[in-house]
């Protein structure tokens, strides 16, 4: 069992899709990488992949960094994977978590971007379906709000305050959570 | 540069809104009416309903219950404080969202030094506490015996501070005590008080009342409400309303209560026949004269009173509390009585009479509070909030 299953792996790994950003340009990755999109899965699936997958939400910037970071975790899956059957080696723990902090800091380092770029990311992964990134990317954006009062937020984020006084009002009177 | 707008779909913004923590999902209501709209129907705050809490203490041991407000007096939760002495008592400061702030206090074994308190506020449910640094010795030898602490929250900066409001017999007081929650504080800031006669009331008419972000108490001298911005710490003050002024006597102390009505200040009165008349601050500001809450049911014998400090109404309801006797104990029930808005028809009008047997009971506890002190009934509401600052 465990040698077919590697071998599906290998199969599965030298599959190779193509994905054209909106701008034309055409990337080569690996299936495990691109599956780590739900959409592009679904479109695998249904044998429409083809020619490439058309992607014309996503310019070839944000497309770049979307496949780097899939690349990274498609390799974090993977090593998973491998390392679950050896469950009781010690030193394959070791290696698990010295590859978790890694990829801990490539995190990091991958969310060290603008807010336009930050943006686009989230419309990505939303776009995509890439549900870590798309909770790496929103955490990002709620850790930047965090403490931050309403009128800061509208500052930052260019928002129009369109509530009412009496509807202000209205709001500051149940904020104080309790029966009101 | 033109500058970045918050332009992602409906679907993202509520996953970010998600991911922060409840208090700060409640403020950012406040940004705009797309946030108010995603915050009420995608998140589950407004589906978390708020409870009724006491602080019950019983034979040396301290208490907080929380209510099924379902009806039936069952209990829903149960926390007991421990004391760090034998002789130390605790008391309930006061609840903000799902936050408590405890007030132990120990008798000191010199007259002179008075006693010693300890401030706390804790999250019951995460079982997170802070201990905060006792007051600086000076001001603490003082007054803090006599003085007073509140517990509040600013619903714009989302700031909770504790603050210690002075009472000293002949003079004024220049300065209250404040301290904020999280940040980078240690310690208590003395914020000035310029406005005449901020000490607070000696009689239990004192009660500090958190409304909206701002703290008021009643001062000793010149029955003012003092009123501290808990976000700029500005400290103002108003009348209270001229026919409750003629009333204002230390022998009518216990009468008199400062209140929170529907989110607003308000002041309660209780009538010789055991009603409730209500004034409340309206946002102009201006005193109005809010409905009269009836007699309540089972009033006869005065077993049965109103609750009105320092929370008048839990929503559409007020809270009643009887004191019942049987084989030689007390018992005590809290039942809640739906009594609609009571500054809607701003006239002192009187409901009518509540019905008998539709009051739903809320407790059912053997024993009750001490006879010199009163129960207390709060809101809360169940977080798993860390506490600011952890």
């Amino acid at each position: 069992m465990a040698s077919a299953g590697s071998g599906d792996e290998k199969a599965a790994a030298a599959a190779m899709i193509t994905l054209i950003s909106s701008d034309n340009e055409k990337f080569e990755v690996t299936e495990a990488t691109a599956t780590l999109s739900q959409t592009i899965r679904h479109m695998i699936e249904d044998g429409c992949t083809d020619g490439g997958v058309p992607l014309p939400n996503v310019t070839s910037k944000i497309l770049a960094r979307v496949i780097e970071y899939c690349k990274k975790h498609a390799t974090a899956a993977a090593g998973e994977e491998g390392s679950s059957s050896s469950f009781s080696d010690a030193a394959f723990l070791e290696v698990d978590r010295a590859f978790l902090e890694e990829l801990e800091e490539f995190d990091d380092a991958f969310l060290e971007v603008d807010r336009a770029t930050l943006f686009d990311l989230i419309l990505a992964a939303n776009y995509l379906d890439i549900k870590g990134l798309l909770n790496l990317t929103c955490q990002k954006v709620a850790d930047s709000v965090k403490g931050k009062t309403p009128e800061q937020i509208r500052e930052m984020y260019n928002i129009v305050n369109d509530l009412t006084p009496e509807e202000e009002a209205e709001i500051r009177r149940e904020t104080q959570w309790a029966f009101e | 540069m033109p500058k970045e707008c918050f332009d992602l779909p409906d679907d993202v913004l509520v996953q970010v809104l998600l991911l922060l923590p409840t208090s700060s999902r409640r403020r950012f209501r406040l940004v705009c009416k797309r946030w108010r709209d995603l915050v009420d129907e995608r998140t589950p705050e407004r589906q978390s309903r708020t409870k009724i809490l006491t602080f019950f203490a019983e034979r040396g041991e301290f208490r907080a219950l929380v209510f099924d407000d379902e009806g039936g007096g069952g209990r829903r939760r149960a926390w007991t404080f421990a004391c760090s002495t034998a002789t130390a008592t605790i008391d309930i400061v006061g609840t903000c969202n799902g936050l408590l702030c405890l007030h132990e206090t120990s008798p000191s074994s010199s007259i002179n030094a008075g006693s010693s308190s300890v401030i706390s506020v804790t999250n019951p449910i995460t079982g997170e506490t802070r201990v905060l640094p006792p007051l600086p010795t000076q001001s603490q030898r003082e007054s803090a015996r006599f003085g007073k602490y509140s517990f509040g929250y600013h619903p714009i900066t989302g700031e909770y501070k504790v603050v210690h409001i002075p009472w000293r017999r002949r003079q004024e007081v220049d300065v209250v005590s404040v301290f904020t929650l999280g940040a980078d504080t240690t310690s208590w800031r003395e914020v000035p008080v310029t406005a005449p006669g901020a000490s607070c009331s000696e009689y239990c008419l004192s009660e500090v009342v958190s409304v909206d972000g701002v703290m008021y108490w009643l001062t000793a001298a010149t029955n003012r409400i003092m009123a501290l911005d808990l976000g700029d710490e500005r400290v103002t003050w108003l009348d209270v309303p001229p026919p409750v002024r003629a009333d204002l006597t230390p022998e009518k102390g216990g009468r008199w209560r400062l209140t929170s009505v529907h989110a607003r200040l308000g002041i309660a009165a209780t009538t010789s026949w055991g009603g409730v008349e209500v004034w409340v601050l309206d946002g102009r500001p201006r005193w109005a004269r809010g409905r009269t809450l009836p007699e309540p049911p089972g009033h006869h014998g005065s077993s049965s009173w109103w609750m009105k400090a320092p929370r008048l109404t839990y929503g559409e309801y007020a809270v009643t509390e009887s004191w019942l006797w049987g084989s030689g104990r007390r018992r005590t029930q809290l039942c809640r009585h739906k009594v609609g808005s009571l500054i809607d028809g701003d006239d002192g009008r009187l409901l009518p009479p509540l019905p008998e047997g539709v009051a739903e009971l809320v407790m059912d506890e053997d024993g009750g509070t001490p006879y010199y002190s009163e129960m207390k009934t709060f809101a809360y509401v169940e977080t798993l909030e860390p506490l600011p600052g952890y």
